[in-house]
């Protein structure tokens, strides 16, 4: 056996759950191994002290609420229970989780009419720009009948 | 009182029986619950399931089994099912992002040195159990707090005794790893 898989075994070598041949082949690897032997050691303290002795009690009431809710009494007092329950541990998440997304999605509404009005603004103020500079002024010179002469005054006529 | 006798008046709905059946039950139960969810209020919540799906259930019981295995059966499954709405609730209320520890046992108490040693060495043994498959956790569950024999075990879990072998084999495996790699 190789060292990872001797490590493997060790809980049930510990518990001596394996068979003869496998309890001599790890025997002696730990003779040779310093760490498999750190392992089981560590691994044999915490199996060992963790031995479950100690049985748990419940609570001298549970029989209460078994008998009631055997009666179906409890039925009323388990429903605001669980309802409590749910809106504790599933309804205030979701509503937190619904409250963000809601919050992000009329952020990026918001957004987008500004930052669309803002983009309008300034294409407006651009083609105002790009009017004067390269609009009227520049055909103003041509002479009435030339091409850029017709076009110039077909855009007066169009700004009026 | 025999077996067959209580079974009997249990469902005849006795208030004797019903008493005496769980006074006789109510630790086993209430301690498979306790070692699968690892929380005594989630433990009690079952252990009341378990009792009122047993008495409600009980006509259907046909005896081919101990009280005790098909008991063990409804705890068993009612664990699993508390363990996977726990995983849900857990995700849905976000615990994962703040890390909270699940496992570490609720009723660990400071004490004298070695009590403390044991709670810390309880609570990281649990914690490895916790984190197995349900099947391979409910055998260790079973064999090792239960103190089940295979064949037991096998007919709780409703599989075969090589089944269950393989279970423990891999569960004791798994286990090593993951302890090796808490205690250090």
């Amino acid at each position: 056996m190789k060292h990872k898989e001797i490590r493997k075994k060790l809980l049930r070598y510990l518990d001596a759950e394996l068979s003869q041949e496998e309890r001599a082949e790890i025997r002696l690897h730990l003779e040779r191994c310093e760490q498999c032997r750190k392992d089981i050691k560590l691994l044999s303290g915490a199996w060992n002290l963790s031995q479950p002795i100690r049985r748990v009690q419940p609570s001298p009431l549970l029989w209460n609420k078994i008998s009631l809710q055997l009666e179906g009494k409890a039925q009323k007092g388990r429903l605001v229970h669980k309802v409590e329950l749910f809106v504790r541990q599933t309804a205030r998440p979701a509503l937190t989780a619904a409250v963000v997304v809601l919050g992000l999605f009329i952020g990026i509404k918001l957004g987008n009419r500004v930052m669309m009005t803002e983009l309008s603004s300034r294409q407006t103020v651009i083609s105002l720009q790009s009017q004067s500079e390269f609009g009227l002024e520049n055909f103003r010179a041509l002479s009435p009948g030339s091409l850029g002469g017709e076009l110039a005054a077909l855009m007066e006529y169009e700004n009026e | 009182m025999k077996e067959s006798e209580l079974i009997e008046k249990i469902k005849g709905d006795d208030g004797t029986a019903l008493r005496t059946f769980y006074e006789i039950y109510k630790d086993m139960v209430y301690n498979v619950c306790y070692r699968m969810l690892n929380n005594r209020q989630d433990a009690e919540d079952a252990t009341q399931d378990v009792f009122v799906k047993a008495i409600r259930s009980v006509h259907r019981f046909r005896g081919n089994a101990k009280l005790s295995t098909w008991l063990y059966r409804i705890a068993v499954n009612t664990g699993l099912n508390y363990t996977r709405r726990k995983k849900i609730v857990a995700w849905l209320s976000l615990d994962f992002l703040v890390g909270k520890d699940e496992y570490f046992p609720d009723n660990a108490q400071a004490g004298p040195d070695l009590e403390l040693e044991k709670n810390e060495s309880e609570a990281l043994v649990q914690q490895a159990i916790q984190s197995l498959p349900p099947r391979q956790r409910t055998a260790v569950i079973l064999q090792r707090y239960e103190e089940l024999s295979y064949k037991e075990i096998a007919e709780v879990m409703k599989t075969s005794l090589s089944a269950v072998e393989s279970l423990l084999h891999h569960a004791k495996d798994n286990l090593t790893e993951k302890l090796t790699a808490l205690l250090k």
